[in-house]
């Protein structure tokens, strides 16, 4: 064998390891991004998945939410007008034709107030009254039988031409919205509950506002989350899963705002 | 191992490899073969063409260079078989029509290349570099499907992606080899051996990832 190579073996050889090196940083290239685009698929799935979850979540305890109001309002409401009803028909005199007469009135008064109670539980009886209403509807109507209980007052508030969202982030939204309210009658010793629905060309938010004692954020900051339950947790999860922004101010004895911020497609944004 | 040993392993390497090749052909873990049938066709046509080639070259028995020639087309044939056979489910009857009339053009002009070269001359590079850059380009078109159009939960569990892979080691590799190995037999450059030498080693990687892919099981697709 020769000892030494010409130069154009040398030429040969040095461009063929070229390409051979060449070719094999391209396969590992196409072997990596193929792995990467699998990945980002699956994860793409699993949010799907994800997201239908908390959308049926979402669905059930809407209507679980809706039975305990209709209860509560049965027996507290609709229950105490009929009695009252029922007492004045079985208290009449006849021999007094005066106290009759007003005892009537009374009665029907008190019957026509339970129809038309009736006649409100009954639109909540639709499990798709979110969608059918849509969200401000549906959030006004639900600040509505709050107002009723007698132990807040409720504001509604809009700002911006109003937007129909996606039916399935509105279900998530109202959903927060009730939980967010749910929290404040359970905890924030609160009297008043505002609620801000502020549409503007890129983005819809929603804060929740009550006068209540307000509570210390430093855990939360810090990632404590636990420290708060499964309530804010979920609520965090559900504003990411519709792509929108959560937050919480509070300030201590002065009352407490959760905002959720959702930025709006092009679409959405032009149709109102 | 002794340099002359290790020389002559080098320079059967074409017989070799393809024989292992085709050994893990016969234990295989998908039994069905299907389209990659011109794959084992084309390991084949290596076996028997180089053995043939080295036998010829050994008892002295005259001139082999046609049987080079006929190992050009043939592979040729197979590959544009094997590439069209993976193309036809996802093209659209006009274009699948239309790459066969292509690769018949290119199969005429690879024979008139061979047939206008002579049969007794040297080794063909004109039509070996025009069957590599062809195998190349199939290579890259369907690394570009697979990019585009990912069907398979894990491209390294596919045959396809393992033959495909080989060929394009090979067929790049070789490239320029190929290109200028009628250049170095034509003005007797001593070293030419040393050259198909590296042929004969490019080789080798091609007919692992052949044995790779007759490894692997069907893949599970994307979800």
């Amino acid at each position: 064998m020769p000892q030494t190579l010409s130069h154009d073996i040398i030429a040969i050889i040095l461009s063929t390891s070229f390409t051979v090196l060449i070719i094999s940083f391209i396969i590992i290239f196409i072997v990596i991004y193929q792995k990467r685009h699998q990945g980002f698929i699956k994860e793409k799935a699993d949010l799907q998945t994800g997201f239908q979850q908390i959308l049926l979540e979402s669905q059930l305890e809407i209507q679980e939410q809706t039975l305990q109001t209709i209860s509560q309002e049965i027996h507290d409401n609709i229950g105490q007008v009929l009695s009252l009803a029922k007492l004045n028909l079985g208290t009449m005199d006849i021999n007094q034709p005066h106290q009759l007469q007003q005892k009537m009135d009374d009665s029907k008064g008190l019957i026509g107030k339970a129809i038309q109670d009736l006649r409100d539980i009954s639109k909540s009886l639709n499990t798709d009254y979110v969608s059918e209403m849509g969200l401000m509807q549906a959030i006004s109507y639900e600040l509505e039988m709050i107002r009723k209980s007698g132990a807040f007052t409720t504001t509604l508030k809009t700002e911006g031409l109003p937007v129909k969202l996606e039916a399935q982030k509105e279900l998530i939204i109202f959903r927060m919205v009730q939980e967010v309210i749910n929290n404040i009658i359970k905890h924030a010793k609160a009297s008043t509950i505002l609620v801000l629905l502020t549409y503007r060309p890129d983005t819809f938010s929603i804060a929740v506002n009550d006068n209540g004692t307000g509570f210390d954020l430093t855990p939360l900051n810090a990632g404590e989350n636990s420290k708060f339950g499964l309530g804010i947790r979920n609520l965090h999860k559900r504003a990411q899963l519709i792509g929108a922004h959560f937050s919480i101010a509070s300030t201590l004895g002065i009352g407490t705002t959760v905002t959720l911020q959702l930025p709006l497609s092009t679409n959405q944004a032009s149709g109102s | 191992m002794s340099k002359t040993l290790l020389h002559t392993i080098a320079i059967h390497l074409d017989i070799i490899a393809p024989l292992v090749a085709l050994f893990f052909v016969l234990f295989r873990k998908e039994k069905r073969l299907g389209g990659h049938i011109f794959i084992v066709i084309f390991l084949l046509i290596q076996l028997v063409l180089n053995s043939w080639i080295k036998v010829i070259f050994h008892c002295n028995c005259g001139p082999n260079i046609y049987l080079y020639k006929a190992n050009c087309f043939l592979s040729f044939i197979s590959l544009s078989l094997y590439f069209l056979n993976r193309w036809k489910p996802h093209a659209p009857p006009r274009n699948y029509r239309k790459a066969v009339i292509a690769i018949g053009f290119l199969s005429l002009t690879v024979l008139a290349l061979i047939y206008y070269d002579g049969f007794e001359v040297a080794f063909n590079s004109y039509s070996y570099s025009l069957v590599a850059l062809s195998i190349c380009t199939g290579c890259i078109l369907y690394y570009y499907a697979k990019i585009k159009r990912p069907d398979i939960a894990n491209i390294i569990t596919s045959r396809s992606f393992w033959f495909v892979s080989g060929l394009f080691i090979y067929y790049a590799g070789c490239f320029f080899i190929f290109l200028s190995f009628k250049f170095l037999t034509l003005a007797k450059n001593p070293n030419a051996s040393i050259v198909w030498t590296i042929h004969n080693i490019i080789f080798v990687p091609m007919c692992i990832a052949f044995s790779i892919g007759f490894r692997c099981r069907k893949p599970s697709h994307t979800i």
